[in-house]
């Protein structure tokens, strides 16, 4: 029984061994090519330090490149979602996502519900006022939170950022520094949007249709308080197209659980059934920008991430991103059908894109500036620039000082 | 390189063994290449300190020459004093300088006058093996070894450079001329690694997400009772399965390359006394210290008590400062001290029909002593404690949802834990199950395969993956 044993043992490890090797041969040819590149790219950058610092800079770039380009990388992960929904856990691979009873993933980590936040963020806010034009209005715009009031349950235990405390603490500091604010979350209530229909449930996103709805809600508000012409004509959904692609999104969360995990969404674009007409600039660096013009669906939309035959896991292709191409430090969209319209400012992240994009259709200009990538004064851009708003909007769980680093020389005068 | 690594599994050892086998019409080859082999896994971390490591080896090379060489036995003993206090010296200033200067001067003045070290990987465990070397030559239990290539090889060949197992020289001497590399030693080790590969990634990395939310929680502050026994006992886990799957590794490596090499862990948590413990955890920490510290000092058969308690306490004072530079692993050495002695006093582990008391008893030794290893303080030391007998309440939810998360993982443990696959692998063949031994002996290769596909699918996935006896 001993030879059979030890045959048992020969077999798995010829097995293993086949497989193993056939795995390493196929590995090393499907990224041989994506590992040089990116390595060749990294060989060319200026690295300082001695012999022992540059060997170990570039081993640690290797690593990178040898660790990202996998064969069959996404089918592991689909298999490690896979095991983990067989598990029924609501958390996936150390709490990067977190599943709510509704079936939603969330970004959470193991907050406390302490209603703080950073009291200098609405300081900064009111500071910009400073800096603005006699006739630029300030508003903070507080989106929904992915944790819906009276929807969003969660298995007991589970983390919890308290990201809508968050806002409403931040909502308390404007209101006592007098700044305007739209606080998206109350006016949902009232919408007739289902809950379970707000936010795509693989990315931490809105869906579109909930932007679009933002988006007239804006509208409506600025009428209301500052006289904007919120021509109807624009904020008509007939006046729209609703091009809807099922089951055909991976959001943020979903490229990380894979689809046996969290799913995948449906995705609806929205663009103009009238004539537009824009010129856009993206500035990704000072040195790259892109202009592209046309129709909005030329310019302020990218269809590259709707091609056929495109990695789902990908995050370039990110669909979402398809409004105004991503983020990036600066964007600024011309309306050219609407020369006499309002110039607006967002100070933002990504959950204002799409806002931005459907507003630009009563505006004459947008200017949009994102604080991760922006590193110039925000303070000194409002100054230089004629603008009627200005939008400082972040999804709540961005509501931190690293999102406001305007006004910051002047704090505490 | 970790051995749960994109780059080791996949490139390295791949290459390694397949060049390994080309050139096996040449041992001095082999070894040539082992040993450049085993620079290049040292190096793909930390560069800078291949250097250290191949000083190292030259030292303890020249004395261990300089004592075959001498004739005077006085002068023998010289050269072995001078070739251990070296090794400690170097060891001891990468990795208790801080610590020393710390405790000397709390302003951080000294610190400061020193420059930044950080610690070289396996430091501890390659220094005790050339120690190893250098005085088993003194006490002529092995000949010198004049080839610095093979002397080099032993001491850094990579399944055991990083973590052990410390395998000692007299061990290791005849395999790195003349060891046979068969098929059966080779099937062996494959799935002994990928057993330990499937123990690190499902068991251990899992272990340590809860240890370580729970542990983090205890630095902010006291939290409930229920939270603070399940952060020992997953961190109990944690450290087991950790360090056991990399000797698996590390020993299914040596195997692959025809190298026996000791085990180094016995099923631990099965013990009923901390004294057994300590022959099942870490076999090889312990036979070093058996036999190059205790056994010198007199052992067990001294003149008296007094002595031997004297004995035990070195051993175990010597034993947590080599697991770290801080306080806690001191205090956590002679806990251990205190336990083993009183033991030792009271003819603990003679006594009979007791079993269920003495695994009791075990269990509170072994996740009072695991915490103290892994607090970073004894402060928070002082914290956890506090915690674990209920100073802020005795439930939280979070209890709840990291054993609903995580239940499955517990489980596993626990069964694995027990000496299940010795007791299996007894069975088959005996043939305690006639014809399902045949049944299962047939699925077993397809069983390596799933552990094996799942394995890389933590792996690829998974971003956390700790080492901890890296740090040592």
């Amino acid at each position: 029984m001993i030879k059979k044993f030890f045959l048992m043992k020969i077999v798995a490890a010829i097995f293993l061994v086949v497989v193993w090797y056939a795995f390493a041969v196929m590995n090393f040819m499907s990224s041989f090519p994506k590992i040089s590149e990116g390595f060749l790219h990294d060989l060319k950058s200026e690295i300082s330090g001695d012999f022992f610092s540059k060997g170990k800079i570039y081993i640690d770039k290797l690593n990178y490149h040898l660790n990202e380009n996998v064969y069959m990388r996404y089918s592991f992960v689909e298999l490690y979602g896979f095991l983990q929904r067989v598990m029924d856990k609501n958390e996936e691979n150390n709490f990067e996502v977190v599943k709510d009873e509704q079936g939603m993933g969330h970004y959470q980590y193991f907050g406390k519900d302490n209603g703080y936040v950073d009291p200098r963020l609405a300081e900064r806010v009111k500071k910009l006022e400073d800096f603005a034009q006699v006739q630029t209005k300030i508003i903070a715009i507080i989106p929904p939170e992915k944790d819906i009031e009276n929807n969003t349950t969660y298995a007991k235990g589970l983390p919890n950022g308290y990201y809508n405390e968050r806002a409403d603490a931040y909502i308390r500091d404007l209101a006592d520094k007098q700044v305007s604010y739209l606080d998206l979350r109350a006016d949902l209530k009232d919408s007739s949007i289902e809950s379970s229909k707000v936010f795509f449930k693989t990315d931490h996103h809105w869906r579109i249709e909930t932007a679009f709805w933002a988006y007239q809600d804006l509208a409506q508000y600025l009428q209301n308080q500052y006289g904007f012409v919120a021509d109807p004509f624009y904020l008509d959904k007939d006046n729209w197209n609703f091009l809807t692609y099922k089951n055909a999104y991976l959001g943020s969360m979903g490229r990380k659980t894979g689809m046996y995990y969290s799913g995948a969404d449906d995705i609806t674009l929205i663009y103009p059934k009238f004539n537009t007409k824009y010129n856009m600039s993206m500035e990704y660096t000072k040195d790259l920008i892109l202009e592209p013009k046309g129709r909005f669906e030329e310019t302020l939309l990218s269809y590259v991430p709707f091609q056929n035959g495109l990695d789902p896991f990908n995050a370039y292709y990110d669909k979402y991103s398809s409004y105004l191409s991503g983020d990036y430090r600066l964007a600024h969209i011309v309306n050219e059908n609407n020369p006499n319209g309002p110039k607006v400012l967002f100070v933002k992240d990504s959950i204002a894109r799409p806002v931005a994009a459907f507003l630009s259709s009563m505006c004459s200009e947008v200017w949009l500036v994102d604080p991760r990538y922006y590193k110039d004064h925000i303070e000194d851009f409002v100054a230089e620039h004629p603008l009627d708003y200005i939008f400082i909007m972040f999804l709540p769980q961005d509501i931190t000082i690293d999102f406001f680093p305007f006004c910051q020389d002047t704090e505490g005068e | 390189m970790l051995f749960s690594s994109i780059v080791f599994i996949f490139y390295f050892l791949p290459v390694t063994l397949g060049i390994y086998y080309v050139l096996r019409f040449s041992r001095p080859l082999q070894n040539l290449f082992l040993f450049v082999a085993s620079l290049v896994f040292y190096a793909w971390a930390q560069p800078k300190f291949v250097v250290l490591l191949l000083v190292s080896i030259m030292v303890n090379y020249i004395i261990g020459i300089l004592i075959d060489q001498t004739k005077n036995q006085k002068k023998r003993k010289i050269w072995l004093v001078v070739g251990v206090t070296l090794n400690i010296l170097y060891l001891g200033y990468f990795k208790y300088m801080y610590f020393i200067l710390r405790n000397i001067d709390s302003s951080g003045y000294l610190i400061s006058l020193v420059p930044a070290i950080a610690l070289p990987l396996g430091i501890s465990f390659y220094t005790f093996q050339a120690i190893s070397y250098v005085v088993d030559v003194y006490r002529n239990d092995v000949p010198v070894q004049k080839n610095p290539l093979s002397l080099g090889l032993y001491i850094a060949l990579f399944p055991q450079l990083i973590s052990g197992p410390i395998v000692r020289y007299t061990l290791m001497v005849e395999q790195i001329s003349y060891r046979q590399e068969t098929v059966r030693m080779f099937s062996v080790g494959v799935c002994r690694f990928i057993k330990g590969l499937g123990k690190k990634l499902f068991l251990a990395n899992t272990m340590g997400i809860v240890a370580d939310r729970i542990f983090t929680m205890n630095s902010e502050g006291l939290m409930p009772m229920s939270l603070a026994f399940l952060g020992s006992v997953s961190y109990s886990l944690q450290i087991f399965f950790d360090f056991a799957s990399y000797s698996d590794m590390a020993i299914g490596l040596s195997y692959m390359l025809g190298f026996k090499v000791p085990e180094n862990f016995n099923y631990p948590y099965i013990s009923k006394s901390v004294t057994e413990f300590w022959r099942r955890w870490h076999i090889t920490l312990g036979d070093w210290f058996k036999n190059y510290v205790y056994f010198p000092l007199g052992g067990s058969r001294v003149k008296n008590t007094d002595i031997l308690i004297r004995n035990l306490l070195i051993v175990w004072l010597l034993t947590g400062i080599w697991h770290g530079a801080e306080w806690t692993f001191i205090i956590w050495g002679i806990f251990n001290f205190l336990c083993i002695t009183i033991e030792k006093l009271f003819g603990w582990t003679e006594k009979k029909n007791i079993a269920v008391v003495q695994h009791i008893y075990m269990f509170f030794v072994i996740i009072f002593s695991w915490t103290l290893f892994r607090v970073e303080s004894l402060t928070l030391a002082g914290r956890y404690f506090q915690s674990m007998f209920g100073a802020a309440g005795l439930w939280s939810d979070y209890t709840w949802m990291f054993l609903r998360e995580y239940g499955v993982y517990y489980i596993l443990c626990l069964i694995f834990c027990m000496p299940i696959s010795r007791r299996f692998n007894t069975m088959l063949i005996q043939k305690t199950y006639k014809n399902w031994g045949l049944v299962v002996m047939g699925f077993y290769p397809f069983f390596m395969l799933i552990i094996f596909i799942i394995s890389l699918s933590f792996l690829i996935k998974g971003t956390y993956s700790p080492f901890i006896y890296f740090k040592f």
